[in-house]
């Protein structure tokens, strides 16, 4: 049973995902996280937005915030902050089942989104034809916080990163 | 100066709030109710006791999506974290209205073939073909844990 702050990055559609940019203005998009079993998490980001990729080959420190449960079947919403490096691989992957993290990651973005099968339509694939051209972003997590019930004014619990270690 | 941006974020109940700490990580929170002044594009922030944040370049962002991860809906204000007489406030230096879902999808065909066309031949790569049986598996995969 995963305890409730685990849940939360596990469940949640969307972390907001934030890389500095080079004046070093903070740069955050809602994005989709996978934790992996080793703690980190993959995130990936297409060749034809490749800005979060340039911002962490610059400065590797980024923060994910779990915040938005909409959808998540969580029935007592928290929040989790996470402060971690990342690293965005050099290869550009378009065999999504060429590794078996980002297999696990679309599958899970699938099952999530069932509208986005259109961006492999015959009309997306023509409109977006970059959208599946994809850089692998890893996060180590080097800190991280609570909130049990999204009461950001209230004093977060520091988590414990070996509890991100998770049995798959 | 910043009716628009007022209006746009009035559309959300929630904002996250990003700055940058004193170890030069990003750290965001959010913001229930956001009260945002139009006429100075001022806001006040209230930061939690055990996240440290330093004065300097921040942002705004909301957004929302359906349970099934569509109707996205978002927004970004940029701007400055600064303390003033104990209190934090957010300071606005920039932004956009975002365009409808038709207009973002037309101009991320035309933008993101541009930047996809210029990451490709920076490193001499050739446009890489997709693995389309990959992905009606992995879709196919998808389905079938749903149901």
């Amino acid at each position: 049973m995963p305890s409730p702050a685990v849940e939360v990055v596990v469940k949640y559609r969307t972390c907001e995902f934030t890389t500095l940019s080079r004046d070093g203005s903070p740069q955050t998009w809602p994005v989709g996280a996978l934790l992996l079993e080793d703690g980190r998490f993959l995130l990936c980001t297409t060749i034809g937005l490749p800005q979060k990729a340039f911002n962490i080959r610059r400065n590797a420190k980024v923060g994910l915030l779990f915040s938005e449960p909409t959808g998540s079947g969580v029935t007592e919403p928290g929040a989790v902050l996470i402060k971690g490096d990342a690293t965005a691989e050099d290869r550009v992957v378009s065999d999504m089942m060429a590794d078996p993290n980002l297999a696990a990651f679309m599958q899970t973005w699938f099952a999530r989104q069932p509208a986005g099968a259109f961006m492999s339509s015959w009309l997306g694939r023509r409109l977006l034809p970059f959208y599946y051209w994809r850089i692998l972003i890893y996060v180590t997590p080097r800190r991280a916080v609570f909130w049990p019930t999204r009461d950001f004014t209230s004093v977060p619990q520091t988590l414990d990163l070996s509890e991100l270690h998770r049995v798959g | 100066m910043w009716a628009e941006a007022a209006n746009w974020l009035a559309k959300f109940p929630e904002a996250v709030v990003t700055a940058v700490d004193a170890e030069g990580y990003p750290v965001s929170v959010r913001q229930t109710a956001p009260r945002y002044d139009a006429e100075t594009g001022q806001m006040s922030v209230t930061w939690p006791a055990g996240i440290a944040v330093a004065e300097g370049p921040a942002s705004v962002l909301c957004h929302s999506h359906d349970e099934k991860v569509w109707n996205i809906k978002a927004m970004q204000i940029k701007g400055r974290l600064e303390r003033r007489a104990g209190d934090w406030v957010f300071i606005s230096t920039a932004f956009t209205a975002p365009p409808g879902m038709l207009i973002t999808f037309w101009r991320l065909s035309r933008t993101g073939r541009a930047a996809a066309r210029r990451y490709l031949d920076k490193r001499g790569l050739t446009a890489p073909a997709v693995n389309w049986d990959a992905i009606n598996e992995l879709q196919r995969r998808a389905r079938n844990s749903r149901s």
